[in-house]
C-alpha cells in the first residue's frame, strides 16, 4: 500500500470519530471544551503512534494465541506513562480530562488499528497509520469540540496545554443568543449527528465523483 | 507424531504464559522507572495547587506562617487531613481545612476556608469523579458557599436557587465534611458517637443472655479506618465475648454495623443501619453474615469471598474494617 494513502485513509476515508464511530465515550464527553478535546487528542495521537509503533517492532514475536493480552498490556502500560507524564507536566489539563484518559486504554481505536494494522505491517507503516489515525481522530474532535463550544457558549477559549493558563479568548454571541443545551451532554448527541451526517455526505459525493471520473475515463477509452 | 503432538503442546502450555509474564514483567519495569521519575513532580504540582488554594480561598497574596492545628477525631473520621491557620502580621486571616473523601470515587482531594463567621471558600485539589456530573456539581461549590456564615446548612439542592447539575453521592459527600468543619471552625461541639445499647450487642454476640458490658472508645488506626468502640460483654460474671462497632461510608454513608468475637471465632455481624442499595450492597451485607460466623478471627478472612458486580465500594469498605478489627483483636486488643 502507498505510504501516502495509508496516512490520508486515516484522516478521511477510515476517519475513527466519523466514518468508523469509534472512540465515541471520549468523543463525546471530551468535547465540551476547545482545549480539553485538544489534549484528548494529543494523548491519543502519543498512544496510537507508541502503541502500533511497538506493537508492529515485537509482532513476530508474538504467539497468535495471546496477542489480545499482549497488546492489552502494551496499550494499557502506554496510557499509564502517558498519564503519568501529563500528571506531571500538564497537571490542570491531566486534571480536566479527568477519568477520560485512563480509559484511552479501551478507546477501540487504540485497539483497532493495532489489532487490525499494526501486527501485520512494518513499523514505519504503523507509524503512519497511527499518525493519519491520530490526526483524523483530533480533527474529529475538534471539529466537535468547536462547534459545541462555539454555539454554547457563544465564543472559543484558548488556555495553555502546559500551566492552564487562559491565553486568548473572544464572544462573537451575546450571552442572550448562545443554545447552552450544546455543551451538555444532549447536546453531544445532537451536534455529533449533524456533523457525522454532514461529514458522511461529503464523503459520499466525492466517492460519487471519482467513481463518475473513472466511468467517463473508461468510456473515453 | 504423538509425542511430536505433545510436545508441541506442552511447549505451547509453558511457553505462552511464560511469554505473558515477560511482557507483562517488563511493563512494570518500565512503568516503574516512570513513577519514580514523574512522582517528584506529580507531588511538588499537588502542593503548588494546595498552596495556591490556600491563598486563593483567603484572598491574599503571601502569608507570614501557617501552623498546624489539632485535629478532632470526628474531623479525621469524616476525611479531613489538615487544618491550618493563616498569620498576617500576628493576626490570624482565616483556617482551612484539608479533606480526601470518598465520593462516587475515592480521592476527592479538596480545600474548604473560614474567616470571621463565614465560609471563605472552596478549592479542589482533583478528583475523579464523572465529567459532566460529579466534576460539574464540584465546580460551582465555591460560588454555593463563599460568604454563607458558618452556622447556616450549604449546599442544599432543593431551595429553588440552585440550578446546576445535581450529583447526590458526591453532593452529600462534600457537604457532610463542609458543615463538619464549619462546626468545628465555630467552636461548636463536635458530635460525639453513641455508645451502642445491650439489645445490639446481644444481636452481634448472638446471645440473649449478656447482660452488661463495658465500652471503651477507639483510637489510632481502628478509629480512622470507621471502629467507633470496643465492647466487653458479660453474662453474669462470665465473658461473653468482644463486639466491635463501626461506622463508615461504603457505597452510601453511615452503614452502621457490629461485629461479634468469641473466643478467637466470630459469632454475629449486626447491621444496625445501612442505606445500601438493597439488591447489590445490602445483599452483600447478608452474606458477610452468613460467611463470618463460625469463622476464626483472621485478618483474611472475607478475601475470598466473591463480590458481585456493582458492590465493590460496599465489599472494599466492609473488608477493610473487618481487616482492622481482626488485627486488634489478635495483636491482643481482645
Amino acid at each position: 500500500m502507498k505510504k501516502r494513502k495509508i496516512f490520508i485513509d486515516g484522516i478521511f476515508a477510515n476517519n475513527a470519530a466519523f466514518i468508523l464511530f469509534l472512540g465515541m465515550c471520549p468523543t463525546l464527553a471530551t468535547t465540551k471544551s476547545f482545549m480539553s478535546a485538544f489534549g484528548m487528542g494529543i494523548a491519543v495521537i502519543a498512544t496510537i503512534i507508541l502503541t502500533n509503533v511497538a506493537i508492529s517492532a515485537i509482532r513476530r514475536w508474538v504467539p497468535n494465541e495471546i496477542r489480545i493480552p499482549v497488546l492489552i498490556v502494551i496499550i494499557a502500560s502506554i496510557v499509564t506513562i502517558i498519564e503519568m507524564l501529563m500528571q506531571a507536566f500538564m497537571y490542570d489539563l491531566s486534571q480536566t480530562l479527568g477519568v477520560y484518559l485512563s480509559l484511552i486504554v479501551v478507546n477501540c481505536v487504540i485497539l483497532g488499528r493495532a489489532e487490525a494494522f499494526a501486527m501485520k505491517n512494518n513499523v514505519f507503516d504503523s507509524f503512519l497509520d497511527a499518525l493519519g489515525t491520530g490526526i483524523g481522530f483530533l480533527a474529529g474532535l475538534l471539529a466537535l469540540a468547536l462547534a459545541r463550544e462555539f454555539l454554547g457558549t457563544g465564543g472559543l477559549a484558548f488556555s495553555s496545554l502546559l500551566t492552564g493558563k487562559a491565553l486568548w479568548s473572544f464572544q462573537l454571541i451575546p450571552d442572550n443568543y448562545v443554545i447552552p443545551l450544546f455543551v451538555d451532554a444532549p447536546g453531544a448527541f445532537i451536534m455529533f449527528g449533524l456533523l457525522a451526517a454532514l461529514i458522511n455526505f461529503v464523503v459520499m459525493k466525492v466517492a460519487e465523483n471519482k467513481k463518475k471520473k473513472a466511468l467517463a475515463m473508461a468510456g473515453g477509452k | 507424531m504423538n509425542s511430536n503432538m505433545a510436545k508441541k503442546k506442552m511447549n505451547k502450555m509453558l511457553l505462552l504464559p511464560l511469554f505473558l509474564g515477560v511482557v507483562t514483567l517488563s511493563a512494570a519495569g518500565i512503568l516503574t522507572g516512570v513513577h519514580l521519575l514523574t512522582q517528584p513532580f506529580i507531588e511538588r504540582n499537588e502542593l503548588n495547587k494546595k498552596y495556591e488554594g490556600y491563598k486563593k480561598i483567603l484572598e491574599i497574596d503571601s502569608f507570614d506562617t501557617v501552623n498546624e492545628l489539632t485535629l478532632e477525631d470526628p474531623l479525621k473520621q469524616a476525611g479531613v487531613t489538615l487544618k491550618q491557620n493563616f498569620v498576617i502580621n500576628n493576626e490570624v486571616v482565616g483556617v482551612v481545612y484539608d479533606a480526601n473523601v470518598t465520593g462516587w470515587e475515592s480521592d476527592l482531594i479538596f480545600q474548604v476556608g473560614f474567616k470571621g463567621n463565614v465560609y471563605a471558600g472552596f478549592n479542589l485539589i482533583s478528583s475523579k469523579e464523572t465529567p459532566g456530573i460529579g466534576a460539574d456539581y464540584l465546580k460551582l461549590v465555591d460560588s454555593r458557599i463563599k460568604g454563607k456564615s458558618v452556622d447556616q446548612p450549604v449546599l442544599i439542592d432543593n431551595d429553588g436557587t440552585y440550578t446546576g447539575v445535581t450529583a447526590p453521592i458526591t453532593g452529600n459527600a462534600v457537604k457532610e465534611v463542609l458543615e463538619l468543619c464549619a462546626r468545628d471552625y465555630s467552636g461548636s461541639a463536635l458530635p460525639e458517637p453513641e455508645e451502642t445499647t445491650i439489645e445490639n450487642l446481644r444481636l452481634a454476640l448472638n446471645n440473649e443472655n449478656a447482660d452488661t458490658f463495658t465500652a471503651t472508645r477507639t483510637s489510632g488506626a481502628l478509629n480512622d479506618g470507621g471502629v467507633l468502640f470496643k465492647y466487653a460483654v458479660k453474662e453474669g460474671e462470665v465473658e461473653a465475648g468482644v463486639v466491635y462497632e463501626a461506622k463508615l461510608r461504603a457505597f452510601a454513608p453511615d452503614l452502621h454495623f457490629l461485629v461479634g468475637i468469641k473466643d478467637g471465632t466470630f459469632v454475629g455481624f449486626h447491621v444496625i443501619a445501612s442505606k445500601e442499595t438493597p439488591d447489590y450492597g445490602g445483599d452483600y451485607l447478608a452474606q458477610v453474615r452468613a460467611t463470618l460466623v463460625g469463622k476464626a478471627v483472621t485478618a483474611e478472612v472475607l478475601d475470598d469471598e466473591p463480590v458481585s458486580a456493582g458492590v465493590t465500594k460496599t465489599a472494599d469498605a466492609v473488608k477493610g474494617v473487618i481487616s482492622l478489627i481482626a488485627t486488634d483483636y489478635s495483636n491482643g486488643g481482645n
